[in-house]
């Protein structure tokens, strides 16, 4: 049932039609950061990134560099710096009111984040926006390894740049600070 | 257009599933001496134990969200990560418009040079699919044994897909039908049947359980026509440890048309296949990426299956029913038992040689496509059974040869 929802989900987005999809909702800070595979390179991506939204304000900062990736080989690699402009657990909705806008998300029943980037590779430089995917593994006693389902620039320098892989590393899910909680109530 | 739907393949095929229903399927490696421990943790949390890697100390089990929050302080917990999937790679098929064939050899026989050296017997294929349809009088039944890992008998395919497979390593020459890449000879094969009859998906972990089931076996060369796109510490693990003990494995690179890896296929100790047409051009729905090592027919490949089409009076198929018949396939699936079955054939000329030895042999023997010299759409190049005899003819094995 899960996949035939994310079938509707994913079908909206391939077609472009929205009378279903999914939405932003919930709020959180995430923390993550460690390697993962290349988007078909020989060597290891690194990443980190912290996002927040709490009262509705959303902050927080991503680095990646993907030296090795195949398609992007001809100048030196994918490395860049983000804003993140949006983030949230990604749920299908049925409500028009809620579809296209910047909730509108691609990855049903997972976390999400949106970015704005800026190249800091000098070989490729611009502007884009991109968006995460992701699942929280936690922390523990023990190592942990996240999951990044998905990671795709939009547009700017990196536009086609496409990966998803294994965090050597962590991606946590804390609650929002407790003094904006507090301040809202 | 492209980038869209391999977005919507990647969410739907790889992973998403897990986030269903707030159960995940997890491994667990624990710290040494602390096996019990953490599985009565597992399971007092109601956790499913799935599958035990003790080679590992790792055993994978779904969990609740809520279980995994009370599990991962436990002291015992070495580390935990997300089981990821691994599905049939099938891009499409086809019946052919006969059901049955005369002695034919397929394109890919006399493309990798399976027909320029006989098969001297004494290596076994382990093929982990979605089972054999045993009963196709072209597929071999006489040292064909399996492993059932609770997807149906291993000697039953309602898929088609590892029957297809099977086919292609080692449908019997000279009793009609076609002919595999072994098939001068009865081959010696062992399936392991970790699909079912829809061809769903499974989980790394029960990839890992299968090739100890493949080396428990005795086999020599393991093909793996699956995966997806996310690695797992304890599948790398069981295939560098099946590496080091003789055994050669080889995977589909898979079919996602774009610059991503594909498990296992893109682990070191593994052998990823790309797959090219009958005109040795590299097809467009197989992955790019610095791991493709060989390439080996994929597009419109015949092979063995457990149905025949059903046909109208003008030819046209209009349905399926069972019996052994035959069909085309395409697919990184279909090129990856080439390169296994040439393996097999040529190591069956030089038992002294150990599977580092093989795999050289086959790459630095392959015949060069596209860009000069190695490149991510076709590695080394199509693999060549008889040049690879010849360079080992040459050069020689002494069976200490390493990566």
């Amino acid at each position: 049932m899960v996949q035939k929802n994310i079938k509707l989900c994913t079908l909206a987005l391939i077609i472009g039609t929205l009378s279903t999809g999914c939405t932003l909702v919930g709020e959180g800070k995430f923390t993550g950061g460690g390697t993962m595979n290349s988007a078909g390179g020989a060597e290891k991506a690194v990443l980190t990134f912290k996002a927040e939204k709490c009262d509705e304000e959303v902050s927080g900062q991503m680095n990646f560099h993907d030296r090795s990736a195949i398609d992007f080989e001809d100048v030196g690699g994918v490395k860049l710096t983000a804003d993140i402009t949006n983030v949230g657990f990604c749920e299908l909705t049925m409500d028009p009111d809620g579809l296209g806008g910047p909730d509108a998300c691609t990855c049903e029943n997972q976390y999400e984040a949106h970015f704005t980037y800026s190249s800091t590779n000098p070989a490729a430089p611009g502007e884009g926006t991109g968006k995460a995917c992701f699942f929280d593994t936690g922390e523990g006693k023990g190592n942990f390894h996240g999951v990044v389902t998905l990671l795709a620039m939009d547009s700017g320098p990196y536009q086609t740049y496409l990966n998803a892989g294994t965090v050597s590393g962590n991606v946590q899910e804390h609650s929002c600070p407790s003094t904006k909680n507090d301040a809202e109530e | 257009m492209l980038k869209k739907s391999f977005i919507s393949l990647m969410i739907t095929g790889a992973f998403a599933a897990q986030a269903n229903a707030q159960d995940v399927r997890l491994v667990f490696e624990y710290s040494q001496g602390n096996k019990a421990k953490l599985m009565q943790a597992v399971k007092a949390a109601g956790g499913d134990i799935k599958v035990e890697l003790d080679q590992d100390n790792a055993f994978s089990a779904m969990v609740s969200y809520d279980a995994f929050n009370e599990i991962k302080n436990s002291n015992a917990v070495k580390s935990i990560e997300v089981d990821a999937q691994r599905k049939v790679i099938p891009v499409s098929e086809y019946y052919s418009n006969v059901d049955g064939f005369d002695d034919i050899a397929p394109y890919g026989i006399p493309m990798v040079q399976a027909n320029q050296i006989p098969n001297m017997g004494g290596k076994k294929v382990c093929i982990m699919d979605t089972g054999y349809y045993q009963a196709h009088p072209d597929l071999p039944s006489m040292d064909v044994d399996g492993t059932s890992e609770g997807a149906g008998p291993w000697y039953q395919d309602g898929h088609g897909h590892g029957t297809h497979v099977a086919g292609t390593i080692a449908a019997v020459d000279g009793n009609g039908g076609i002919t595999g890449v072994l098939g001068s000879d009865e081959a010696s094969l062992h399936i392991v049947r970790v699909f079912n009859d829809a061809g769903g998906w499974v989980y790394a972990s029960d990839i890992a359980g299968a090739a100890y089931d493949c080396a428990d076996a005795g086999a020599d060369v393991i093909n793996m026509s699956l995966g997806s796109a996310f690695e797992t510490k304890v599948e790398q693990r069981a295939f560098d440890r099946i590496e080091r003990m003789g055994i050669l494995s080889v995977a589909a690179a898979g079919n996602d048309q774009a610059a991503t890896h594909n498990y296992p296929a893109s682990y070191d100790s593994v052998m990823s296949v790309a797959a090219v047409d009958l005109n040795e051009e590299w097809a467009d729905f197989s992955q790019r990426t610095a791991k493709v090592e060989i390439a080996a027919p994929g597009v419109d490949v015949v092979s063995t299956y457990p149905k025949v089409g059903v046909y109208d009076e003008n030819g046209n198929v209009i349905g399926e029913e069972a019996g052994p018949g035959y069909v085309y396939m395409s697919g990184t699936s279909m090129a990856s038992p080439h390169v296994a079955g040439v393996a097999a054939l040529v190591w069956s000329h030089f038992p002294q040689c150990n599977n580092y030895e093989i795999r050289n042999a086959l790459t630095a023997s392959a015949k060069d496509l596209g860009d000069e010299g190695r490149d991510y759409k076709t590695g080394h190049g199509l693999v060549q059974a008889k040049a690879a005899y010849d360079y080992l003819t040459t050069n020689g094995c002494d069976g200490r040869g390493v990566k």
